[in-house]
């Protein structure tokens, strides 16, 4: 058949069963297309067919004959990138880039047809075209400076965000360095990559919560068209489990073993196919022994539940006392108790897991992965394929979306194996149910809490019970429920504490890292209760929140002295200017009749919370950084740090050239090749800005001090009298470029670069007094909701988010990460559940587990607080987590003021709230 | 329980050049063989391994499956490959069938309208497709091809169950004709999905009314429920009431208890079978209150 695709005529037959997506990505080549989930549900695949939007991975082939398509490859021009591709870039509209394609292919339609759509017309036409970064206020902004350029010819209208002035780079608006390629479709994601006879790897997964396997016969599949390899657990080399803190998680999953949920992996296949593949493992047969399913973290932790480990169903009892919670509640008027509930979540990246191992000559392996720990997979994957460390190169490609979903093994392993008997690349790709089967999600908690206060709402004591399910695999449980237990009594100076957490083993998928790393559960809990507080003793919740703020000075429910940077107090203010300026007149707490519906009511909620920034508790917690100078005036940044749409490549190149005193621009940033970059440690815990920012930001100074000190030498000039401005030495008068600089440092035998490791501040063990961590951020949320008292429908209509980061090093960067944030935290409350019965998975397919889109994007107001760090680059500490944490109790404390309904268990289903509505009269059904 | 679902699976793609060749291939193939329109929900489903046809039967190009026409004496008539995107924008759609146009909006994303076809949507038969309360409050036509010739299978007898239609052995779907509606007349969709992400319908209802001198009421009202009962619904109860009773606030009131009485949902994840019940009754009150403050307007 024939057709144009881009305006180049093509003749190429469609294969049976092949979808234009394939075709594309596969055979021609052309992977701007992005896969996010095969289902009709993303968007991300959008392509234009003669001119109108169609989601290409469900447009078969063969009707592409006679077709004109454009692709995000063929947007740009004669080298001119389109309106809305430069509208995107500038105004920062994509992080992690994936669903780029996707977003910008849908706009372009509708401006097509629609040179001057409205904001409701461009939520409409973007209404299922995904982004789980979620800058959907930014998307539209973009959309609607696009369409002004078209219309106008003028160029796009600057975005007007605030800079800082007293720096050079810092805090000045800086599109991501790969912004472009990310726009244009260049961008080359793990799925993108090929190499020459490169196999398909796929893993055959138990499919039972809980079993002995008894029998496992891969003999069929050994034989079938196609199959290069199988592999199962005796043929492993090296270690046989993984794990990020406990090696508990096998590899694969051998007979006589344990499966302990549904995605254990049994076998390998690695074929010529995808359809090979595909056909050899149905061909595999598996016999089990059932044992009974452990459902649920309470059950699990009585006498007589059934064992999922050996050692017992408590991976750990997390125990945090301050003072004498006795003492405190006897010195209470008041005490206020609740049971709160949430359930796991999933993070949804747009780019599902993909693995490609490629076996290097020297007997080593090469791995292409987007992962946020390289070191760690190199680690992992070197184990067990039996090699020392340095003969595993981890090379880290664009992360399209991570959110804590892709610190654990996914892939990489079995690729590796495989790879490793084929001797040739094999490539292993989740689908999106494979990802939903298979990653650790957030963890599912219940939440006892209680409140003592007096009477003029200072509080006395808060004690907490937690109970965190960590699933199968213990991942980073241990540590997330310890961040949930020690955050668990909010951003509040209380005298006496104790709190208890139960991290428990079951039989469902297991748990680990999600942004908000287990405070977004307690957030949820102790915020709402702090509400219930507040209307109990008829005080205003935010003059509540006010009185028990934590201030400079204050000691933490950890024993920790709080020395600087804690801007909570600020952050309520800001807010509550704020709320003051929405509504002058009234108390933005009581709920308004909307006016031409009589059945809805609108109210706002507030809701404040803290995180931490880096590892902490004791954990060494470091970073190193490499920095060097080049001939042609540029410097490369490099470390092992993944930036996954957050901004780390920005906030690194504004530290080093703000440093070096080069434009931005002369600066390339290098993440995540264990083989040229040295180790940034994992991004996790909203650390990298201040951890692996210092590093960048010493080693940057090193090297500027040793030309300083060459120069020095060379022109016999004292050192300090030597000035650096824009990218040039002047010295003594004279300019000196950096090229010259660079002659002059090897002429003197010295190389222009310099590797630098930081150290963060030391923390101590919970448990042990001192500081458990180095910094907190701190975040305070108000979100105006309208409910409709007969359906039940939640609409968040704006939220007012001010962050205590430190100090703000990339406002595009940080922008995007509060919009992000705030649509997370607005999923949590509203949306999302992670739905597991018996141990089986049913919420296995994004049109089952949805995630919020651009029709319910509040208006997002952000507010910027700046109380620095004496440590963090500038001033900065982390934001990423912090941003997203707040918003879920501010939306259901919202409700609550709204129609008198106290949410104790996420997500808010409208069909719950609706029969609760008509519980108390509310509503007109029976 | 279901594992990584399959690549999908391999099938021949065939345009039909005539009506007879597709015919042929239906009658040829039986179980094998499918209609694809759009192929928004069948290519969806053969993804997710709950359909294996080898054979799909594209028909889009076949003469009038794509046309749109409207004329005072015979009505609006629509190819059943007709997008709804396209029937959303018509001009005819828009100024005579404001109802349908409304419905067809509110399918699915932007893309998908695209491709997603009328006809495809009616013979999925699925309790909740958008566009059938609209061609049941209409009172539509569906004319169908098969071995036999044409025939013409009134929409009030083309849903028989979940996914089930009436269409036999051999025939497809060609057009569908919605005949002039009274004058005068008035129509809503409802919808209602979760969190107001504008999902798949956890209930839809279509509303349309009209002045008749010979009713009682001096009105008669229609109405039909989407994703509360094995298939899309008439309620004819709440219609009556309508018909019988001057039209206040009590009488829609007990209309909508009629439609509520009627419907029989079940539980599943978008929704339990109470609230369904409860919105079919809220539905159907707005989106009287709605049609009827627009025909006395109008009055
Ligand atoms: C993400 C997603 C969201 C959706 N949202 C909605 C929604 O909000 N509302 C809604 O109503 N639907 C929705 N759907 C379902 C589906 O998209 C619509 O029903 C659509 O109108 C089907 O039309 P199609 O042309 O794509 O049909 P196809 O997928 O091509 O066909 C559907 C079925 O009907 C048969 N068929 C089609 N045409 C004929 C014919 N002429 N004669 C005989 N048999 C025929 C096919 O063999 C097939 O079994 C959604 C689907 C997806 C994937
Ligand atoms: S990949 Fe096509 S819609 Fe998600
Ligand atoms: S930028 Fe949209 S998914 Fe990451």
């Amino acid at each position: 058949m024939k057709f144009w695709i881009n305006g180049v005529e093509k003749e190429i037959d469609a294969l049976p069963g092949e979808m234009l997506s394939d075709l594309l990505r596969t055979r021609l080549g052309m992977t701007g297309t992005k896969i996010g989930c095969g289902e009709a549900e993303c968007g991300a695949c959008t392509v234009l067919i003669d001119d109108a939007p169609i989601l290409s991975c469900v447009y078969p082939a063969s009707r592409a004959a006679g077709r004109r398509i454009i692709t995000i490859e063929g947007l740009a021009q004669d080298g001119h990138l389109h309106p809305l591709q430069e509208a995107f870039v500038q105004y920062g509209a994509l992080q992690c880039g994936f669903c780029m394609p996707g977003q910008i292919m849908t706009a372009a339609a509708l401006l097509k047809k629609n040179p001057n759509p409205g904001e409701m017309e461009i939520r409409a036409a973007l209404k299922d075209t995904l982004c789980r970064c979620a800058g959907y206020p930014t998307i539209i902004q973009a959309v609607q400076a696009a369409a002004k350029t078209m219309s106008t010819g003028q160029p796009i209208p600057p975005l007007g965000l605030e800079e800082s002035e007293s720096t050079n780079a810092v805090g000045h608006i800086q599109p991501r360095p790969d912004s472009l390629e990310k726009v244009t479709g260049a961008a080359r994601f793990a799925d993108d990559l090929q190499f020459p006879g490169m196999l398909v790897g796929r893993v055959l997964r138990a499919g039972v919560p809980h079993a002995i396997l008894k029998r496992l016969d891969i003999q069929a599949a050994i034989d079938s068209a196609g199959v290069v390899v199988v592999l199962v657990a005796e043929d492993i080399p090296g270690e046989r489990n993984h794990g990020l803190v406990i090696r508990d998680w096998p590899i694969l999953v051998g007979v006589g073993e344990k499966v302990r949920y549904v995605g254990d992996a049994v076998a390998l296949i690695a074929a010529e196919t995808p359809e090979d593949a595909e056909r050899a493992l149905s061909l595999i047969e598996m016999e089990f022994d059932a044992l009974p399913v452990v459902v649920d973290p309470v059950s699990a932790n009585e006498a007589s539940a059934e064992k999922v480990h050996d050692g017992g169903n408590l991976l750990k009892h997390i125990e945090v006392r301050k003072g004498d919670v006795d003492t405190g509640f006897e010195g209470a008027d008041i005490s206020v108790e609740g049971v709160f509930n949430t359930p796991p979540n999933d993070h949804v990246f747009l780019e599902p897991e993909c693995s490609i191992a490629v076996p290097s000559e020297d007997g080593g392996m090469e791995i292409y992965v987007g992962s946020q720990i390289p070191y760690a997979d190199r680690e992992q994957v070197a184990r067990s394929l039996g090699l020392p460390d340095e003969h595993v190169r981890v090379i880290g490609t664009p992360i399209g979306g991570g959110f804590g979903g892709k610190e654990d093994i996914a892939g990489q392993i079995h690729a590796a194996l495989l790879a490793k008997a084929c001797d040739r690349p094999v490539k292993i790709l989740f689908n999106r149910q494979e990802s939903l089967l298979v990653h650790p999600k957030r963890h599912a908690t219940q939440i006892r809490i209680r409140i003592g206060a007096r009477q003029d709402g200072m509080l006395t004591a808060v004690e907490t019970e937690l109970f965190g399910d960590t699933g199968a695999y213990a991942s980073l449980g241990e540590k997330v429920m310890t961040r949930a237990t020690t955050h668990s009594t909010g951003p509040y100076n209380i005298p006496h504490v104790r709190a208890d957490c139960f991290a428990m083993y079951t039989n469902n998928p297991p748990a680990g890292a999600f942004r908000g790393f287990g405070v977004t559960q307690s957030c949820f809990a102790v915020e709402s209760l702090m509400d219930e507080l507040a209307h109990t003793l008829a005080i205003d919740p935010v003059e509540l929140r006010r009185k028990n703020a934590l201030q400079v000075g204050h000691v933490t429910n950890t024993g920790q002295l709080l020395g600087e940077s804690v801007g909570l107090l600020e952050c309520i203010d800001r807010v509550e200017a704020e709320l003051r300026r929405f509504s002058p007149e009234d108390n933005p707490f009581e709920n308004k009749i909307v006016s031409g519906y009589p059945n809805r009511r609108r109210a706002w909620g507030i809701a404040a919370a803290f995180k931490n920034t880096g590892l902490g508790g004791g954990a060494p917690d470091k970073a190193s950084a490499e920095v060097e100078l080049y001939l042609d005036g540029t410097a490369q940044v490099r470390t092992s740090s993944a930036d996954m749409g957050q901004g780390l490549l920005t906030v690194l190149q504004l530290i080093a050239a703000e440093e070096l005193t080069l434009p931005p621009d002369k600066v390339r940033v290098l993440l995540s090749d264990t083989g040229l970059t040295p180790d940034g440690g994992p991004t996790t815990a909203s650390r990298q800005t201040y951890v692996t920012g210092n590093a960048v930001r010493y080693a940057s100074a090193t090297v500027i001090q040793a030309v300083r000190s060459t120069l020095a030498e060379r022109f016999d000039v004292p050192p300090a009298t030597i000035k650096f401005i824009e990218g040039l030495a002047h010295v003594d008068g004279q300019q000196i470029e950096l090229a010259e600089i660079i002659e002059i440092m090897k002429a003197a035998g010295q190389e222009p670069k310099a590797l630098y490791e930081y150290w963060a501040p030391e923390t101590h063990p919970l448990g042990t007094g001192g500081d458990m961590h180095f910094a907190y951020s701190f975040a305070v949320q108000a979100a105006e909701i309208e409910v409709d008292l007969n359906t039940g429908e939640v609409q968040v209509l704006r939220v007012i988010a001010a962050n205590d980061v430190g100090r703000v090093i990339n406002p595009l960067g940080l922008r995007g990460q509060i919009e992000g944030g705030v649509m997370m935290g607005l999923g949590n409350a509203l949306i999302e559940e992670f739905i597991v019965e018996g141990g089986y998975v049913f919420t296995d397919r994004m049109a089952r587990y949805r995630i919020p889109s651009i029709v319910q994007a509040p208006e997002i107001i952000p507010i910027v607080v700046e109380h620095p760090t004496s440590e963090g680059p500038y001033g900065a500490k982390g934001v990423g987590e912090v941003s997203s944490i707040p918003t879920t109790p501010a939306i259901t404390n919202a409700i609550y003021n709204a129609c008198g309904i106290r949410v104790r268990s996420l997500p808010v289903d409208q069909d719950w709230l609706a029969l609760e509505l008509a519980k108390v009269g509310g509503a007109n059904h029976e | 329980m279901k594992l990584p679902l399959p690549e999908l699976p391999q099938f021949d793609y065939i345009k039909a050049e005539s009506a007879e060749r597709a015919i042929d291939l239906l009658q040829e193939k039986g179980a094998a063989a499918r209609i694809l329109m759009g192929g928004t929900d069948l290519l969806v489903r053969m993804r997710n391994g709950a359909l294996a046809p080898t054979v799909l039967v594209d028909i889009k190009n076949l003469p009038g499956m794509s046309a749109i026409s409207f004329t005072k004496k015979d009505g609006l008539t629509v190819g059943a490959a007709v997008t709804m995107n396209a029937l959303a924008r018509n001009s005819d759609v828009l100024h005579h069938y404001p109802l349908l146009a409304e419905a067809a909006e509110s399918v699915a994303s932007y893309q998908l309208r695209n491709r997603a076809t009328v006809g495809g949507n009616l013979c999925n038969a699925s309790p909740a497709a958008d566009t059938a309360p609209a061609a049941l409050v209409l009172e539509a036509e569906l004319t169908v091809m098969g071995p036999k010739g044409e025939r013409t299978i009134p929409a009030m007898e083309f849903f028989k169950g979940p996914g089930v239609n009436a269409l036999e052995a051999g025939e497809f779907l060609a057009r569908i004709n919605y005949s002039n509606p009274p004058k005068g007349w008035k129509g809503r969709y409802m919808k209602i999905g979760r969190n107001a992400g504008g999902d798949l319908a956890i209930v839809g209802v279509a509303v349309m009314g009209y002045p008749d001198k010979d009713a009682p009421s001096d009105f008669r009202f229609r109405i039909a429920l989407a994703s509360v009962a094995p298939t899309t619904i008439r309620v004819h109860e709440a219609e009556e009431i309508l018909a019988q009773n001057p039209i206040t606030e009590t009488v829609i009131g007990m209309a909508a208890e009629a439609a509520q009485e009627a419907a029989t949902p079940i539980d599943d994840v978008r929704a339990s079978a109470r609230y369904r019940n409860a919105m079919v009754k809220e539905l159907t009150r707005r989106g009287l209150v709605d049609v009827w403050s627009s025909l006395k307007k109008e009055a």
